[in-house]
């Protein structure tokens, strides 16, 4: 493929500007959380869902529908719980007494922005449902199949410290998650806005910035920014570190490691790598880019032996510690 | 204690006859404490034409359990054999029993089939006699029992055993690698890092990369010579690490501003080359090696004493690390 970096480079950087209205406009309402802020632009570029795991009461809820108010999408909350049904998420068919035919009765899954609260509160098969609606962005209803509408981001909230009365996500699909993304607790300073702001009972009118359409014409010139075959090379070594440590000289890992990272894992590092240089509003991908999004990509794609559970190792250990080892092209 | 005597004394015979084959079978005692021996005696008595089948035991005759049994013990005197075997018997049950009849088969001259067998004994097992008016005792500590001069033997020869074990495999490897004269592994000079980065500048220079057409390939390795100087320079993990790493790790030491913006321009504009298909012009390729160098004689460790880095003055230097 012919690139002409130069003409790439004005391109994102001229369609890219809105990112820094749209983040501007969040943080009327977000206080700090700069780090979630950026991996749902991550998301919503590079057309991947995300997993938040982070504590009650850190902005989750509030940080999406600000997203989703910012660029005048449609918003939808589904509180994940034991008797949750698909149909409850995906919709069914209502009998229609009038004139004797089947209705169909679209469920709050025909969203642009859908936060799926506490995901691991519900069986598996409303879990299934929902992965299901990701993966093929479109929903079978009876015998009619709809499809969802773009951009079509899905946020799940898992709590970290609860786990009884929950249906943990099995690997395969957790591995449909672009990004898991961990919150953290504010710092002070932001603790004090956030005090401050809802003391004062002001709340920031958040205003559309963006369109949808705009989000679409961004995600298609997101695909052009260039990712050199050097990058893509650093990207394939630190996946495949996770597989074969022994061959990344980090025999150490080895008995850690039950099983490395998916393919996906590979496929969703370059997008959102590209996503990333999108934000920071460059037309082409440098290391940094891969380092920044590595461990949010890969930290839920790694399965951790016994061996490594006892010693206290999580996956997360075990990723940065190839991202240390593995040699920056 | 007139009956006691008389038993012990007076062993019980248990005798059975059946035809021309007698089956005596006796005891020591017939009145035993629970768990003590009891010596039981078997002796067959029969005329040489007749063949005797003695009974092989193997853990027990009813349920008295065998402790141990003796050969068999057979003498012929006059035409008539004599079988004896004795058997040391016990039981762990209190209580009156009875020693089962000890069967012997045998085969008649005329080739009849026959059996016979002793009478049964009675025997008494004693429980132990508990003294109700005694206090309760507490259960005796365990002996010690002290090491005997063989163990002290054993243990000694097992110690100067391994040491003799492990004298010979240090011997051996010490001979083989005596043997090998010269094979070990020659340690590297140890050159310091700026003259190593200098050298391999001048030899990337020499390659001719760029002139070459291979303009990623020289910036790469341009860039790989400077970030390894840094590792061994600064103990920083620069070839790991990305530009934006370096520059906040490199921060940590002293260097001149000049220099340090000079080494974020080289790697940034480096970066371009190697990511972004930025084509430099031949002047900015010129002025890669020129740049590099400088850094590194910027950077290098300012004292040097014949070859040898000076450790003392060169903590006094200005590129000395200092925690941020």
């Amino acid at each position: 493929m012919n690139y002409d970096i130069k003409a790439i480079n004005e391109k994102i950087q001229k369609e890219s500007a809105f990112v820094d209205l749209l983040t501007l406009e969040i943080n009327k309402v977000i206080v700090g959380q700069k780090h979630m802020v950026e991996r749902l632009l991550i998301g919503l570029l590079a057309n991947g869902h995300i997993l938040l795991e982070g504590v009650p009461g850190l902005a989750k809820t509030l940080a999406i529908k600000t997203l989703a108010s910012a660029i005048d999408a449609k918003f939808q909350r589904i509180q994940f719980t034991p008797d949750l049904l698909p149909a409850d998420l995906v919709g069914t068919l209502i009998y229609n007494q009038k004139d004797g035919k089947f209705q169909t009765k679209k469920g709050p899954i025909f969203s642009n922005f859908i936060l799926a609260d506490e995901i691991n509160r519900s069986p598996a098969k409303v879990q299934s449902a929902l992965l299901e609606s990701m993966q093929e962005r479109q929903v079978t209803i009876g015998e009619e199949t709809f499809k969802l509408d773009e951009p079509f981001l899905v946020l799940a909230t898992q709590n970290p410290i609860e786990q009884e009365g929950t249906y943990p996500l099995p690997e395969a699909q957790v591995d449909r998650f672009m990004l898991k993304v961990k919150i953290t607790y504010p710092s002070k300073e932001e603790e004090l806005g956030i005090m401050r702001q809802n003391v004062s009972g002001k709340y920031a009118e958040v205003k559309p910035v963006v369109s949808t359409k705009e989000i679409l014409k961004a995600r298609a010139s997101m695909q052009e920014i260039y990712m050199d075959e050097k990058i893509e090379r650093y990207i394939l070594d630190i996946v495949f570190a996770t597989r074969n440590p022994k061959d990344a000289q980090l025999p150490n890992l080895a008995n850690l490691i039950n099983y490395g990272a998916s393919p996906r894992a590979t496929i969703s590092m370059a997008l959102a790598s590209k996503a990333y240089a999108f934000i920071k509003r460059r037309g082409y991908v440098i290391p940094e880019d891969v380092r920044a999004v590595a461990m949010d990509v890969m930290r839920h794609r790694i399965g951790v032996t016994y061996e490594a559970e006892a010693e206290e190792v999580t996956s997360e250990t075990i990723v940065q510690e190839i991202l240390n080892k593995v040699e920056v092209p | 204690m007139v009956k006691r005597i008389f038993s012990i004394v007076i062993c019980v015979t248990g005798l059975a006859f059946s035809q021309d084959v007698a089956v005596t079978a006796t005891v020591d005692s017939q009145s035993v404490a629970i768990g003590d021996w009891i010596r039981y005696s078997v002796e067959v008595k029969h005329p040489s034409s007749i063949t005797v089948t003695f009974p092989v035991l193997k853990d027990s005759i009813g349920s008295f359990e065998i402790v141990r049994q003796d050969t068999l013990l057979t003498t012929e005197l006059n035409g008539e054999i004599d079988i004896k075997k004795n058997i040391v018997l016990s039981k762990y049950d209190a209580g009156n029993f009875y020693i089962q009849p000890f069967v012997v088969h045998f085969i008649r001259a005329d080739g009849k089939a026959d059996s016979a067998l002793s009478n049964p004994i009675p025997v008494e097992i004693r429980g132990v006699e508990v003294d109700t008016s005694q206090a309760i005792k507490d259960v005796k500590p365990q002996l010690t029992v002290p090491m005997s001069a063989e163990e002290i033997a054993m243990y000694a020869g097992i110690v100067i055993g391994l040491a003799g074990i492990g004298y010979g495999i240090y011997y051996y490897i010490k001979k083989r690698k005596r043997s090998a004269g010269g094979t070990e592994i020659e340690k590297k000079p140890n050159i310091p890092p700026h003259v190593l980065a200098l050298m391999q500048l001048e030899e990337l220079k020499a390659k001719r990369l760029w002139q070459a057409g291979e303009i990623k390939a020289y910036y790469s390795e341009a860039t790989e010579i400077v970030r390894r100087y840094f590792e061994l320079r600064y103990g920083i993990m620069a070839l790991e690490m990305t530009t934006g790493e370096v520059m906040t790790q490199l921060e940590h030491f002293r260097m001149e501003k000049n220099t340090f913006r000079s080494i974020e321009s080289l790697l940034t504009g480096s970066d371009l080359v190697k990511f972004a298909k930025h084509q430099p012009v031949a002047a900015e390729n010129e002025l890669v090696i020129t740049q590099a160098r400088t850094i590194v004689e910027e950077t290098k460790p300012a004292i040097e004493v014949s070859g040898k880095l000076n450790d003392h003055e060169n903590a006094e230097s200005k590129n000395v690390p200092v925690q941020s």
